[in-house]
């Protein structure tokens, strides 16, 4: 008290005011951008003056003389004998958004799943999680990418002997199996409304195993048919007596011997009515390599658009479009008269319907008529082909082009390099492992009073985890999340371990070449830079509709 | 005036079938017997409070009432519906009660509003118009209507636990559990809360309340239980066990003597 007085009391002097604290913070941030704008200005005038005796340049212009350098993984446009520095960047930038993007959403989809499993109450599946998370995340990243280059994708056969998957041959199916299939499928979507869904499809596997058994054994139809009367007999009986499980348990069962005898009956009469009845019991069909394995890379089947792709987008563009619509109805159907809607099955009904009705109108449109006369001069024209791809003439809006075994090469399908599979593998697998710890950390912090709460009022699992669960493991799961995005993508930088053209490779080259390494440095911080900024603009944007409202 | 037409409506109530039969319930945590040969009956409209020292097993019992806890055996029927596997059955049983917890646990990233209508909307299929009517009506009955916009993080303890009162009844179920439902609150809050439960108890709901609230249980139960290392110790109606000179059981006795 008495001390407030005495310095209140008289008129303040210079030393009060170098007391008061605004005063301080004032003066504090005056040296402090005083010695900032000095220090940024005495390094700016360095760099100037020793940059100009060493004759480089800090302007980007010198990014416009031809490259002259080789990239691997180069788009097209890239040549290497008159492209410029600028297009030999702009190229490994391509090359690194291609690890990036689909690295991003792979590790992330991954890193769920492994989050989810290292919670499961199942021993093995939690325990080879936890495994897989602690070796990879205690393990530097140079490392593994090292690992997965020279030992998985350089340990692959040579190009002679490349794997072939599956191998070319044919392949026989028996004429049961695409029945087995509908019926399982069947059973499967009847189960569904069952008190016991698991016992009706048990009793329908535990059915294929009986017949396949019955029918190894006996040649030919008839004593099988007799087997699997009496077996339908036998479980007709405990369908009637026995107790509710077997109930269900023989429903499941019959079905498919049942739905088998029919349906297998009705196809042979069917064959014979066409004559179509083919030799023995399968239906063989012949087997093309969907993929090629080898040091050389992954050759890999290629969705090539015809002319006719544009008619069928349209139809599944009406798809979307109906989906769309069914979505605002069904919610507003849902909200007022609180009848639920299933408008995610109609949305991908309508848009899957009209996606096979646009083929279906689409490959039966006849081939255009050839004139003659135009036929005849363009072949004369046409250079002596060489490998075609792509057939001359297709009724589908598109076509899956398998790749092909050449002589030194791939022929047709896209390839992929071991260098470009061996980073995105690694940093995938790499930064799976640390989302994999945020996902379980994210639901764990959910309190289990909610789960309880939540079904306590009556909602299902389901129901509890989209609305209850998710939104409030997402609030803890998304900023960490978006570090992760932000260091798989610049730990891409990495490829030039394994010698993968990224935007670093290409940037080390051009200042190799040129000479001039600040502009070189300058393009690569640019590019990182942005790239970060564009991924935290966007976590914020979604980080900030989560966050919890409290006083 | 009420009251004598609330004793009234109970005995009728006598002669109908049980809400809820419990017969010789047993449940283990591992080798930790928690639930012992606990069998009881709860008739409609009945309040039924129980009471024990903790870990006695009281809120075990009633969690596994509606499947928050499984029971290894015994039976336990709720409205006519047996408790089973059946995951139809737990359904419909979770439909029929509503339960409050000790720590409120309402969905903090809902209004209070959406935290109301939420299940009545998802699992009775009613109409947002129909669902917040309701709840509006219902957060009348617990007073607190100016907060329905608000979040959880920013109402009192009292409040959040009337809300969670409010919730539980939007689904308007024919039992309520109440699981220690004053034990997080302030001094101050308890009263608030307690009103609550006492018109609801009015009202002719079926409850049973796990509590310290010996006021309370005083007032409105019915009937109180006491529990001691999961079995079911004493039971009777209220006025004889609170009554003067009464005859106890001398673990009861023991648990009366420290807490009155």
């Amino acid at each position: 008290m008495g001390v407030k007085s005495k310095h209140v009391a008289r008129p303040r002097r210079l030393g009060d005011y170098l007391r008061d604290s605004r005063v301080l913070a004032a003066i504090a941030q005056i040296v402090f951008i005083v010695l900032l704008v000095g220090g940024l200005s005495l390094l700016w005038v360095n760099i100037f003056n020793s940059l100009g005796q060493r004759g480089l340049s800090i302007y980007f212009e010198v990014l416009l003389p031809k490259a002259g350098f080789i990239i691997g993984e180069a788009p097209p446009w890239y040549d290497s004998t008159s492209s410029s520095f600028g297009q030999a960047f702009a190229a490994g930038i391509l090359n690194t958004l291609r690890v990036v993007i689909p690295g991003l959403i792979s590790a992330t989809v991954l890193g769920i799943f492994v989050g989810i499993f290292l919670l499961s109450s199942n021993w093995l599946v939690r325990t080879i999680s936890r495994v897989y998370v602690e070796i990879l995340r205690n393990t530097p990243l140079l490392v593994q990418l090292y690992f997965w280059y020279f030992i998985v994708f350089f340990a692959l056969p040579s190009y002679r002997d490349a794997l072939a998957v599956p191998a070319e041959g044919v392949s026989f199916i028996h004429y049961r199996v695409p029945v087995y299939i509908m019926l399982l499928i069947g059973v499967w979507w009847y189960s569904q409304r069952a008190h016991y869904p698991a016992r009706i499809t048990g009793g329908a596997l535990v059915a294929i195993v009986f017949l396949e058994v019955v029918l190894r054994l006996s040649a030919d139809w008839r004593p099988d048919l007799l087997l699997g009367l009496a077996g339908i007999f036998v479980v007709g009986l405990l369908m009637v007596f026995g107790k509710r499980q077997w109930q269900d348990f023989a429903q499941g069962f019959l079905a498919i011997v049942v739905g088998q005898i029919l349906l297998t009956g009705l196809y042979l009469q069917l064959a014979y009515y066409l004559g179509i009845l083919p030799s023995g019991n399968t239906i063989a069909a012949e087997v093309y390599p969907f993929a090629f394995l080898s040091i050389k890379g992954m050759a890999l089947p290629e969705i090539t658009l015809t002319s006719r792709f544009g008619e069928w987008a349209a139809f599944t563009a009406i798809g979307v479009v109906l989906a769309g619509v069914l979505w605002l109805f069904g919610g507003h159907v849902s909200e007022t008269t609180g009848r639920p809607f299933p408008r995610v099955q109609y949305g991908i009904l309508s848009i899957l319907g009209l996606a096979l009705v646009g083929w279906i109108i689409v490959t039966t449109e006849p081939l255009p008529a050839v004139i003659p006369g135009t036929e005849t001069t363009e072949v004369a024209e046409a250079p002596p082909a060489s490998p075609t791809c792509i057939p001359a003439v297709s009724q589908q809006p598109f076509e899956l082009i398998l790749p092909r075994q050449g002589n030194l090469n791939y022929q047709c399908g896209t390839v992929i390099s071991p260098e470009y599979a061996a980073l995105l593998v690694g940093l995938v697998v790499y930064t799976s492992s640390f989302i994999a710890e945020i996902v379980r950390a994210g639901i764990q912090a959910v309190p289990y009073g909610q789960i309880e709460a939540s079904r306590a009022l009556g909602l299902s699992y389901p129901q509890t985890l989209n609305l209850i669960i998710l939104p409030q493991a997402l609030r803890v799961i998304i900023p960490p999340l978006g570090n992760q995005w932000l260091n798989l993508s610049k730990n891409s930088s990495l490829a030039i371990a394994i010698a993968f053209a990224d935007t670093y490779q290409v940037g080390q080259t051009v200042m190799n070449t040129s000479g001039q390494s600040l502009v070189g440095f300058s393009m690569v911080f640019l590019v990182y830079i942005t790239m970060s900024l564009l991924i935290s603009f966007g976590m914020n944007i979604v980080n900030s509709r989560f966050q919890l409202v409290t006083r | 005036m009420a009251a004598a037409e609330h004793d009234a409506k109970k005995k009728v109530d006598q002669y109908e079938e049980p809400m809820i039969v419990c017969k010789s319930v047993h449940k283990w945590y591992g080798e930790f017997h928690a639930l012992k040969d606990v069998s009881m009956d709860v008739a409609p409209q009945e309040v039924v409070v129980i009471i024990g020292p903790s870990g006695s097993g009281k809120s075990t019992f009633i969690r596994c009432i509606n499947r928050l806890e499984e029971h290894q055996e015994g039976l336990i029927m709720v409205d006519g519906i047996e408790l089973s596997h059946d995951v139809r059955n737990i359904a419909e049983i979770r439909r029929e009660t509503g339960m409050v917890f000790q720590q409120f646990n309402l969905f903090p990233h809902l209004t209070v509003l959406e935290n109301i209508v939420l299940a009545p909307m998802k699992v009775r299929y009613k109409s947002r118009d129909e669902a917040e009517a309701k709840a509006m009506q219902l957060l009348e009955r617990v007073g607190i209507p100016e907060q329905a916009r608000k979040y959880p993080g920013q109402l009192s303890g009292g409040q959040q636990q009337r809300v969670a009162i409010a919730r539980a009844l939007a689904m308007e179920p024919k039992i309520m559990l109440f699981d220690e439902p004053t034990s997080a609150l302030d001094p101050e809050m308890i009263k608030e809360v307690l009103d609550v439960m006492k018109e609801l108890a009015r009202s002719g709901m079926t409850m049973i309340v796990v509590t310290h609230e010996m006021g309370f249980a005083r007032e409105v139960a019915d009937r109180v239980i006491f529990m001691d290392k999961g079995r079911i110790v004493e039971q009777g109606p209220t006025e004889h066990f609170f009554a003067r000179g009464v005859e106890h059981h001398p673990r009861t006795q023991e648990f009366l003597d420290q807490i009155l």
